[in-house]
């Protein structure tokens, strides 16, 4: 039998112990981790959560993901935050991915956006990028839309009814998105002389869906209109369309309402106009003759007659040619857009044309307008949480893929001494107070 | 220590086995046969509860509202499941039954006990009897206390109040499974059957099988035609319908769009009659409480006949009103030809004032099918026409239609004139058909066979010889250019001239007849107006426009006959052809103007331009609706209708069918794809390819472009 | 530019050439009263040909019998969808006349019934105003055709706009005579062809 006083030394001990076992498990929690660690290795995409988890409970030095296919935003975004607190974050490729799969482009970086378009039917743009050549399937909630392939440069623009959640999908790689904002178009104002050309421009975007306010020149002093008799300004039009000449008693303020941001297309007959050239991308040069019989071929435009046009300034863009001459040219004028085109009488490809004329003539005409209206987003409301860019977010969360051959190591237990200290408190404050009883202490 | 019985004496054994033994053998045999029909009863009571407990959760409404047929995906499952359900139980408690009764490993000595059992006053003489070590001096003792003990009575009683617990069990359980109300078709087939007519106490009938009975209208000639429930059908206007279903009358009804129909009793059930109508339709069938299900409607069109007139197969210019024309038109009609005949019109006078008769000829015979061939002779004598007249025929077949029509179908017209006495000595008038042509044909033709001749002979003749022969040729390509000069003029009538008639026939080209290039120059001259062509079909001048083929002739003579006169006839050969070629172009030309070309008059723009005293008003103008904006909520129906397939598939497939009816004219290959989507689900089949189909005709207007655009859309 | 051309229609079976000079007389009235960009004379397009779809307002009359042929049908089709407005004109002034019963007969298969339109159309106030629909004509006056006033025209519409325009008023008669003449009436009687070229060109 010790002597008490031996034994009191062994219960000091064993509260020193205890003490210090607690103390380590403090510190261990607390503490930063240490760069000679051994980092934990995740196997696969699944396994990343309970990884992130660990990580999240004890710091680690090192994380290396696994990854077979691309993790959700919920993942990338708790990978990032586990980074920021120290812990060094890598991801891989997986070494057993299927062929078709393994390589930086077929899964990575396929991407879409779907952005509203100015289109009277509801219609919007998809726009996706991705390998070039890949198959594309895109699909909303009522189901399948269309499958196509990128195009050789990787990209695919899509303009259709769509929506919901729209998915596009690409062998390996799969994105969503969805419409986060609408537009505001207001009506469009067409000025022309009396004449089958405004008629039938007007007749093509409202058949089309568009609102359209029309000043149709009959006589001095009289007109045939169409909408209120309103100032022309942003506020009240997204976009004028001056046919001929008779748009030259509103030239000033039509240039104003581009300045300001409005949308201007320009006929053929009135790209030579003095009031307006300030603000033309193009001007009307040598008249350019129809070649016969092509308005019902494959290229209609080429049968209709107008001018050719010599871009007039920096930065227009020409965006239709016939034969080599420029026919139609746009261009950024301050914060509006302006289109000129070097067709006359686009009226005859309608009346004149094959049998999917009228369609493309107002198809045409409509993507015209389309393209210069002042049309401010609204932000849509309740938009759902879509994922369009997983790898280009991967990266953007965790650096590019270090793909060097790593030896699979087993992940080091790294809490598995937590239980050991946390037996070794108890066992030690436990055979103090036992030691104490026996000796009739308290 | 016991011996073997058949090692004892034969007369004992044989004794022993001949009485209890055999009794109780047999017994055994029953007592194992009643336990197995034991386990049988109980299983078949256990399965039959369970079908009644299970089938109405498993099945639910689908069954109900589709009567017994499966509409989409789950409904059969959860039938087939029931019975699977059922089944296991089945088996379940009879193996149980069976494994648990002691009668599996009976042995005779226990059926023994059963018996003693059963009749105690037997004092276990019958066991005693069994047992292998009983004296045979006391088995005759035994064998007359069995036999003196009606045990038998006891035991037959006893073994049927054996059965009697698991019949009643069984009989408990399939009176369940029968009269539980969603049950099987068996069931409501009975409930129908024993109070047909009446109204259903309690829980509601299904509709169940609806068949449709279609009698086509009497003139489209086709039998009726029966239909188990269908979801569209399609039917000419005037067809007869009747539909026809088991259950209550009274909890019965039919809605055709917003009218109700008549529900009467039938042997059996209901029925109901409607009559097609010439418009895209649905009907409601409703059971109050109950179920309810579309029939879409769509009316076939009877086509109106086709009609082509055979003979006289071209417009005419008759000299004299003589003799009689044949007629003759082909006529066919998808259902039946009623009646046809040739109409004709006579207009007679000119200027203001005009007079008209007009009558019909021939009849086709009275069982004329779905195409025939009319036959008639005009007499033109009868017709009374004078010079100018002109007679406007066509053939007209007319359908057996006699719901919504007759259907008319009418054949091109031809006109018949007689000539007036003073148009042969003008030009401006009509063009008869190229007589003159026809006679440049011939000289040409025979012009070439000669300078054909002469090339083959210049080798043998001398070259002045030649030359001579090649000159006279060519003066009589000239006359016949000169021909067809005249011609092209002819045709303009308006005051142009042609070379000279006048001119001597040895004339050189150069000394004033025309060269081709003067020819149309004066030819285009005639037609302008201020110096400017007059417009006409395909951008050119009207004189170019019809004599192309007659010009290209003249300038193919010219180059022949210049050839011709250089004594070169070999060189002039190929234009000789290309003249013929060109002349029998024009032969088969169209026909040209009936009457001569109008006067011409040219508004001086310049000096009347606002020189009106009146002054006009300003308008306005009233928008055109867009051209589809059906588009898209076509789509947006369709979405919703896919939603509501997953969550209830009856209601989602009927409202597929509603929308096949409303995109039937606008999306017909929509309406197609969605039909057939119909008819699987129903099926219970998979219409997702379909259903895809619907979605891109539905969306026929993507745009997809491989490239970016570098003038975006968006600001 | 978009020059608007006056165009007849050359149909086969009857005598389309029966007013030639109402189309001098129009142009002259669209010269006098508008700043339209006019041809200074009219054409004439045959009906079966692909060229009639150029002209996208047509004018057609006659006194005889009106019988459109396969390929005049199929053009004439393409021409109402497209756009295009057909002006037929009874030279007869006379439904009883046959060019009445064979034309509306004709047009009805090709561009549906013809309807009764509303003094209050945009068609009598697209320029000028009338009142009162169509004004008469002195054929009408005089008691010869049908000895009927005609008070209003007919029409095919499609999409809400005229596609066929018909009339029995007889403004072939009215309107053909030379427009040099027009200074001798008090009242230009050819103003109501000015309201149609203006409701072609506008609607």
């Amino acid at each position: 039998m010790p002597s008490p006083g031996k034994r009191r030394f062994f219960e000091q001990g064993c509260r020193v112990l205890a003490l210090a076992a607690l103390g380590t498990l403090i510190w261990r929690a607390w503490r930063p981790p240490m760069s000679g660690e051994r980092p934990v290795v995740t196997r696969s995409t699944a396994s990343i959560p309970s990884a992130l988890a660990r990580a999240t409970r004890a710091p680690l030095a090192a994380l290396d993901l696994t990854i077979d296919s691309l993790p959700g935003p919920r993942d990338r975004a708790w990978a990032r935050a586990v980074a920021a607190t120290g812990t060094v974050v890598r991801w891989r490729r997986a070494r057993d991915l299927r062929p078709d799969v393994d390589s930086l482009h077929a899964w990575a970086p396929l991407a879409t956006a779907l952005e509203p378009i100015a289109d009277p039917s509801g219609r919007v743009r998809l726009v996706a990028l991705g390998p070039p050549g890949s198959s594309l399937a895109i699909g909303d909630q009522a189901g399948s839309v269309d499958s196509t392939k990128l195009s050789r440069t990787g990209t695919r623009t899509l303009d259709a009814m769509l929506d919901g959640l729209v998915t596009a999908r690409i062998p390996g790689g799969v994105s969503s998105s969805a419409r986060r904002d609408s537009l505001v178009v207001r009506p469009v104002l067409v000025l022309a002389d009396a004449g089958w050309e405004g008629k039938f421009i007007v007749a093509a975007l409202e058949e089309a869906g568009w609102r359209v306010d029309a000043r149709f020149a009959v006589a001095p002093q009289v007109s045939v209109r169409q909408g209120r008799d309103v100032p022309i300004d942003t506020a009240h039009y997204s976009a004028v369309i001056a046919v001929d000449a008779s748009v030259v008693p509103r030239a000033a303020s039509i240039v104003r309402f581009v300045r300001d941001g409005g949308g201007l297309i320009v006929g053929g007959a009135a790209a030579s106009l003095p009031s307006l050239v300030g603000i033309l991308p193009a001007r009307g040069a040598a008249a350019v003759s129809p070649t016969l019989g092509a308005v019902v071929s494959e290229e209609p435009r080429r049968g209709l007659d107008g001018v050719e046009l010599t871009l007039a300034r920096n930065g227009a863009l020409v965006l239709d040619r016939t034969a080599g001459r420029v026919r139609v040219a746009a261009a950024r004028v301050g914060v509006g857009r302006v289109l000129v085109l070097g067709y006359d009488d686009t009226w005859r490809w309608r009346m004149e044309g094959g049998a999917d004329a009228p369609r493309l003539h107002r198809a045409w005409w409509s993507a015209m307008a389309a393209s210069v209206v002042r049309a401010p987003l609204v932000a849509l409301e309740g938009t759902p949480d879509v994922d369009e860019t997983p790898f280009a977010s991967l990266v953007a969360s965790l650096g590019m893929p270090d793909d060097a051959p790593r030896a699979a190591r087993p992940p080091l237990s790294s809490t598995a001494w937590e239980p050991v200290l946390f037996a070794l408190v108890l066992g030690a404050l436990l055979t103090e107070w036992t030691s104490r009883r026996f000796r009739g202490a308290r | 220590m016991n011996t073997p019985a058949a090692e004892r004496t034969p007369v004992s054994a044989v004794t022993r086995e001949a009485e209890p033994t055999t009794l109780v053998a047999g017994w055994r045999r029953r007592l194992q046969l009643a336990a197995l029909l034991r386990a049988l009863l109980a299983g078949l009571g256990a399965g039959a509860l369970a079908l009644a407990t299970s089938r109405p959760l498993l099945v639910g409404t689908s069954v109900a509202e589709q009567g017994g047929r499966v509409a989409a995906g789950s409904a059969l499952s959860g039938g087939g499941i029931a019975m699977l359900v059922a089944g296991f139980v089945a088996l379940a408690v009879a193996g149980s039954q069976w494994w648990r009764s002691a009668v599996r490993s009976l042995s005779t000595e226990r059926a023994a006990l059963w018996l003693e059992e059963q009749a105690p006053r037997l004092r276990f003489a019958l066991v005693s009897a069994l047992g292998d070590d009983v004296s045979p001096a006391v088995r005759p003792a035994l064998a007359r206390a069995i036999h003196a003990v009606p045990w038998e009575q006891a035991a037959r009683r006893a073994f049927w109040r054996s059965l009697r617990a698991p019949a009643l069990v069984a009989f408990g359980g399939v009176a369940a499974a029968v009269l539980v109300p969603v049950g099987l078709g068996a069931a409501r087939s009975s409930v129908a059957r024993d109070r047909p007519g009446a109204g259903a106490p309690g829980a509601p009938t299904p509709l169940g099988s609806v068949t449709l009975t279609l009698q086509p209208p009497t003139y489209t000639g086709l039998s009726t035609a029966r239909e188990v429930d269908p979801a569209l059908v399609r039917a000419y206007p005037g067809s007869r319908a009747l539909m026809t279903g088991r259950g209550p009358v009274v909890s019965t009804h039919a809605v055709l769009d917003s009218a109700p129909l008549a529900v009467r009793e039938a042997p059996g059930g209901w029925q109901a009659g409607f009559t097609t109508g010439a418009s895209r339709a649905l009907v409601r069938l409703q059971r109050d409480g109950g179920d309810a299900r579309l029939l879409a409607l769509e009316p076939l069109v009877d086509s109106a006949p086709s009609v082509a007139l055979r003979a006289p197969a071209r417009d005419t210019i008759l000299r004299v009103p003589r003799g009689t024309m044949p007629l003759a038109a082909d006529i066919q009609d998808d259902l039946g030809i009623a009646s046809a005949s040739f109409e004709y019109i006579v207009s007679s006078g000119e200027g203001e004032r005009f007079t008209f008769k007009s009558g019909t000829l021939g009849a086709l015979p009275a069982e004329t099918g779905r195409r025939g061939t009319l036959h008639a002779v005009l007499s033109l004598e009868g017709l009374q026409l004078a010079p100018g007249d002109v007679v406007h025929l066509r053939a007209v077949g007319r359908d057996r239609n006699n719901v919504s029509g007759p259907g008319i179908g009418s054949s091109e017209s031809r006109t018949i004139r007689i000539a007036r006495a003073d148009e042969y000595d003008s030009v401006a008038v009509d063009q008869a058909p190229p007589p003159e042509v026809d006679e440049s044909v011939l000289s040409q033709r025979m012009l070439i066979n000669m300078t054909e001749a002469l090339v083959k002979r210049a080798r043998s003749i001398a070259k002045s010889d030649v030359t001579v022969e090649s000159r006279r040729i060519g003066r009589d390509q000239a006359r016949l250019r000169k021909q067809v000069s005249d011609i092209i003029f002819a045709r303009l009538g308006d005051g142009a001239e042609g070379e000279g008639h006048d001119h001597d026939e040895s004339e050189s080209p150069a000394s004033g007849s025309l060269t081709p290039e003067a020819l149309l120059k004066a030819a285009e001259k005639a037609t302008e107006i201020n110096g400017h062509p007059t417009d006409f079909a395909g951008d050119e001048t009207p004189v170019v426009a019809i004599n192309r083929p007659m010009l290209e002739a003249f300038n193919a003579m010219w180059e022949a006959g210049r050839a011709l006169d250089g004594g070169e006839p070999k060189r002039a050969l190929p234009p000789m052809y290309a003249a013929l070629a060109a002349i029998q172009r024009a032969r088969t030309a169209e026909r040209l103007y009936l009457r001569g070309a109008p006067p011409r008059v040219v508004v001086d723009l310049a000096r009347i331009r606002m020189q009106g005293k009146d002054k006009g008003t300003p308008d306005l103008r009233r928008p055109r609706a867009p051209l589809d904006p059906f588009h898209r909520e076509a789509l947006r129906r369709f979405a919703a209708a896919l939603t509501t397939l997953e969550q209830t598939p009856t209601a989602g497939v009927d409202s597929l069918i509603v929308l096949r009816l409303a995109v039937a004219d606008r999306r017909p290959a929509a309406a197609t794809a969605l039909e057939g989507a119909i008819t699987e689900l129903r099926a219970s089949r998979d219409a997702t390819a379909l259903l895809l189909l619907v979605r891109r005709a539905l969306d026929d207007d993507i745009v997809s472009v491989d490239t970016l655009s570098r003038w975006g859309s968006v600001r | 530019m978009s020059t608007f051309t006056f165009a007849t229609a050359q149909y086969e079976s009857g005598d389309w050439d029966s007013s030639p000079l109402v189309p001098a007389n129009l142009i002259d009235s669209i010269a006098r009263y508008t700043e339209i960009d006019v041809s200074p004379s009219g054409v004439i397009v045959p009906l079966g040909s692909d060229a009639a779809l150029r002209y996208p307002l047509l004018y057609l009359t006659g006194h005889l019998p009106v019988r459109f042929t396969a390929q005049e049908k199929q053009v004439l089709t393409r021409f109402i969808e497209r756009g295009g407005l057909l002006f037929v004109d009874d030279h007869n002034h006379d439904i009883d006349g046959m060019f009445h019963k064979t034309v509306t007969e004709e047009l009805r298969s090709v561009a549906g019934p013809l309807a009764k339109i509303p003094n209050s159309h945009p068609l009598y106030s697209a320029f000028f105003r009338f009142e009162d629909g169509p004004p008469n004509t002195s054929h009408e006056l005089n008691g010869w055709g049908d000895n009927l006033l005609h008070p209003y025209l007919m029409a095919a519409q499609r999409e809400g706009r005229i596609s066929v325009l018909y009339s029995n008023k007889d403004y072939s008669s009215e309107w053909n005579f030379h427009p040099d003449n027009k200074r001798f009436y008090s009242v230009d009687n050819t103003r109501f062809g000015v309201n149609l070229v203006v409701y072609a060109l506008t609607r």
